[in-house]
């Protein structure tokens, strides 16, 4: 029986084992945020989460690719056995470095989003090729880095997990010197955003705005409320009662029995 | 090897340059290293940033470029790379008989230039 045949206890252990299987696969993580963790010959190629950017956002929401010019070039990608990276590099959009250091970055900032989840449920499917990758790395790697920075992270703030769903406004202080991208946290900060609608909003990953708030905090330069206790609610939205809505209509009379009527809806071979 | 090591294996080419290392300066996340005695990334983003800050604050915005530590035997340089992003950390170990400072300072900066930004 193969390493990954054997029920994991926990989505590190699945990593593990289907690594020594070499295997390629696409992990489905449930949970919220939740996502998908994209394998190589059991090597992690890239993490898609709604909890963190990916690759392309940051490039295009940074401003670093222009959108038209990044659609041309995923378009152009692939024929004639040119990679997305090949594509890029040559229209002189990025370099080679650079393409990687952006798909790393977002690869290590997907799964740290992922472990403010429970990731408790996950399937694994067959494999689905993530638009952008560039470097595969070994689960042990991925997973000792979301370890030191859920750490850090509880070292500086508190728990992570109560940060990511934290709703972050800016203080009323007096001006200070901060560098850019502290200011630009401040400009986004305006009370309905948590930390990853600031990663959002400004083309950064998930983890470094939260080091940031981490700081800016210790400056008494934002200020928050306390999030509701307890994992985020994933029950589904039902519509509530509106109002000026018409009321239902009123329900019809039953049909009445008449004596020696037919009943269609009965059989009568009895 | 990736695009990233590859690249800066070639910095190894200079005389006394034992290690490099390419940092996320705000995450510590090392994106690439060649050679031995690499630099610890997580420290190497806490010292610019401490530096920075005490330098932002004082009114001197964006004026960090490097950081040299001195050892008896041995060089830590850490060169900033700016960027449209978070900005990057470019490490180097040097022996300190056999390496010429001021020229792998100028090669750190022709990397930025032309690999990075």
């Amino acid at each position: 029986m193969k390493a990954a045949d054997a029920a994991p206890r926990n989505l590190p252990a699945l990593l593990a084992a289907l690594h020594e299987d070499e295997r390629d696969a696409a992990v489905i993580v449930g949970g919220t945020p939740g996502g998908t963790i994209h394998l190589r010959q059991g090597r992690i190629v890239g993490v898609d989460t709604p909890g963190a950017p990916s690759a392309e956002s940051t490039l295009l929401k940074s401003g670093r690719v222009e959108d038209s010019a990044w659609a041309m070039a995923c378009a152009a990608s692939g024929s004639g056995g040119n990679t997305l990276r090949d594509e890029l590099r040559r229209r002189d959009l990025l370099t080679p470095e650079e393409f990687e250091i952006v798909c790393t970055a977002a690869l290590f900032d997907g799964a740290f989003a992922l472990a403010l989840g429970s990731a408790a449920e996950w399937e694994v499917r067959g494999p689905s090729r993530p638009v952008v990758t560039a470097r595969a790395f070994a689960p042990h790697l991925v997973t000792a880095e979301t370890t030191r920075r859920l750490a850090t992270i509880t070292e500086l703030w508190g728990s992570a997990t109560e940060l990511a769903r934290t709703r972050i406004r800016t203080a009323n202080t007096s001006p200070v010197r901060l560098l850019p991208r502290h200011t630009d946290i401040l400009e986004a900060a305006n009370g309905r955003r948590t930390p990853r609608d600031i990663a959002f909003a400004l083309g950064r990953g998930t983890y470094a705005v939260m080091l940031d708030l981490s700081h800016l905090r210790a400056l008494g330069l934002i200020e928050h409320d306390t999030p509701p206790l307890g994992r985020p609610s994933t029950a589904p939205r039902m519509p509530g009662p509106r109002t000026g809505t018409p009321s239902p209509a009123a329900p019809a009379p039953l049909p009445k029995r008449s004596p020696g009527a037919r009943h269609p809806h009965r059989s009568d071979a009895v | 090897m990736s695009s990233v090591e590859a690249s800066l294996s070639c910095l190894l080419e200079l005389p006394g340059v034992t290690g490099v290392t390419l940092i996320d300066a705000v995450t510590g996340l090392t994106y690439g290293e060649a050679g031995t005695n690499g630099s610890d990334p997580v420290e190497c983003s806490r010292l610019t940033a401490l530096i920075g800050n005490g330098l932002n604050a004082a009114g001197t915005q964006g004026e960090l470029e490097s950081v040299v530590i001195t050892g008896t035997n041995r060089l830590l340089v850490v060169a900033t790379v700016p960027r449209q992003g978070d900005p990057l950390l470019l490490t180097a170990v040097l022996e300190r008989g056999q390496a010429n400072l001021a020229l792998v300072l100028h090669h750190l900066g022709l990397y930025a230039a032309e690999v990075i930004a």
